[in-house]
């Protein structure tokens, strides 16, 4: 008896959550992710980025970019796990890791590098914590730039194979983020395992959880 | 200590004159070349007037110094836990006065001194920073190096409980580091104890830290409490955890290839603006030779610097 009110009420728990999920509009999704941006431009003007601000605002794109990434790729697990259903804002989390991860690459190229055009070849080329971090975002730019209705249909088959790719960005930006610092950081280790364990997801035939 | 610092003050230049840097510079010529005259090592004096010297501010708030944690804010953060009186350091191997001297004690002796030099950082930043301290070769003179002695070691203080990072496995500890004997002498090497005219800060590498203006920051090892002379090259704690990134000499060298970081130039911290706007905007300079100090060249003639990077 107990057992059973117990997870009626975990139920209807999930079941006001999947309400709310339909609420939700698009445009919703777009804004909340601007927040971090918000966030961090907030902490530069008051001088709450240190000493050094354009490293930490380099670092604080590129690592909000990867776990932007890393929340899209939850979101169709989540959907089998629970039958909360984000998929609808599958393109908006995708675009907005795209976004901060094309900002982290711009202060790169502008306020860390400077544009000495022979030192980011020779980065880019020679250097493997680099090269990483470079391929991963070109391989996203195939994505984000066919993320729209149109390139779904023109592409039809081909477009969810070409979408992924992200598994290979995500890997690319997660030994970038390992290879940072001169020795292993903790937060980059724990980014790294749970890219894996998403990745290590899609070889596993989810279903949904009974008592959800 | 407190005293000697005190002392020196009154010879140096005040202290309201570092802090106001832009005065420094619109003051102009006059107070530049008598500035560069007395306190600043000749190679650098040119130099050093391209750009602002870094606040304490900022030489305080940006740090390496693993022992505390890997982030640049994590010494500021935790060095306080560091005890740094009484400081006994160990003066052992080929010398004639081998034993146990309290940092105190040493310093009494030593001549202070005022260098503002370059600290280039392998990771590709550099700053400008007024140091006090000694020459390494005075304390060794005082020490007595014996003839056969080819080397100089150092060790930074193995103390998980102040230092709670040597509780992890990130580095083989204690740190430490080495020179040649004839780089260990050499007129630019200080033995660090102060920066702006007070004592030195324990995220800096309080009470006392190594300064070697043209090798890439890790090679200064901070709060030393070990001095060797030996014949045999001592161990470098970065050349020991990744050889092929970190040599032993790490002479700073903008054509010797870091698989991680460009070397050719370097990111002057401190900016060119004002505020915390003007940071963001650090400014490029290309990195020289020996960080500048071409006095050094001599010491590494005729060596093939990519191969003993």
């Amino acid at each position: 008896m107990y057992k059973a009110t117990k997870s009626l009420n975990i139920k209807s728990i999930f079941d006001l959550i999947r309400l709310l999920v339909r609420k939700i509009r698009i445009w919703h999704v777009y804004v909340t992710l601007l927040i971090p941006l918000l966030l961090l431009t907030s902490d530069l003007l008051s001088g709450q980025l240190g000493v050094d601000p354009m490293r930490e605002l380099e670092k604080s794109l590129g690592v909000t970019g990867i776990y932007i990434l890393i929340l899209t790729l939850c979101i169709t697990p989540l959907s089998t796990l629970t039958a909360i259903n984000f998929i609808r804002f599958r393109r908006a989390f995708g675009l907005m890791s795209f976004f901060y991860i094309a900002l982290h690459f711009s202060t790169w190229i502008l306020l860390d590098m400077q544009l000495r055009w022979y030192e980011i070849v020779e980065s880019v080329t020679k250097k493997p914590f680099i090269v990483f971090g470079m391929m991963g975002f070109l391989l996203l730019i195939p994505l984000a730039a066919t993320s729209n209705n149109y390139s779904i249909k023109r592409l039809g088959k081909y477009w969810p194979k070409l979408h992924k790719l992200i598994y290979v960005a995500i890997i690319l930006g997660g030994v970038h983020y390992l290879m940072m610092e001169k020795t292993l950081q903790n937060d980059a280790i724990t980014t790294f395992i749970i890219i894996l364990v998403l990745i290590l997801l899609r070889f596993f035939k989810l279903r949904k959880i009974n008592w959800l | 200590m407190r005293d000697m610092h005190k002392k020196s003050q009154d010879k140096i230049t005040p202290k309201h004159l570092f802090y106001n840097r832009r005065k420094i510079l619109k003051l102009g010529l006059a107070l530049g070349a008598y500035v560069a005259s007395s306190r600043i090592t000749p190679a650098l004096a040119k130099e050093t007037f391209d750009r602002k010297i870094n606040s304490l501010e900022e030489i305080t708030n940006y740090n390496n110094f693993y022992e505390f944690g890997i982030d640049k804010t994590d010494p500021a953060k935790h060095a306080y836990k560091l005890t740094t009186s009484p400081w006994p350091i160990e003066i052992s191997g080929l010398v004639d006065n081998p034993g146990i001297y309290d940092f105190s004690e040493i310093l009494k002796e030593m001549n202070i001194i005022q260098r503002t030099y370059n600290l280039r950082c392998v990771e590709g930043w550099s700053m400008l920073i007024p140091w006090n301290g000694f020459q390494l070769s005075e304390l060794l003179n005082k020490i007595g190096v014996k003839h056969e002695a080819k080397y100089v070691s150092f060790e930074t203080l193995y103390r998980p409980q102040e230092m709670h990072m040597q509780e992890t496995n990130i580095l083989n500890w204690p740190y430490r580091e080495g020179l040649r004997l004839d780089e260990a002498m050499h007129p630019l090497t200080l033995i660090a104890t102060g920066v702006y005219d007070q004592p030195l800060p324990k995220q800096n590498g309080a009470p006392l830290r190594l300064v070697v203006p043209w090798k890439y920051g890790f090679k200064s090892i901070k709060s030393i409490t070990k001095i060797s002379a030996q014949v045999e090259e001592p161990i470098s704690s970065w050349n020991q955890q990744n050889p092929a990134e970190y040599g032993f000499y790490s002479n700073v060298n903008p054509t010797v290839h870091h698989p991680r970081w460009s070397q050719a130039s370097e990111r002057y911290i401190g900016g060119e603006g004002e505020g915390y706007l003007g940071n963001l905007f650090t400014k490029r300079y290309d990195t020289k030779l020996y960080n500048g100090y071409g006095d050094v060249a001599p010491l590494y003639e005729g060596m093939d610097l990519s191969r003993y990077y």
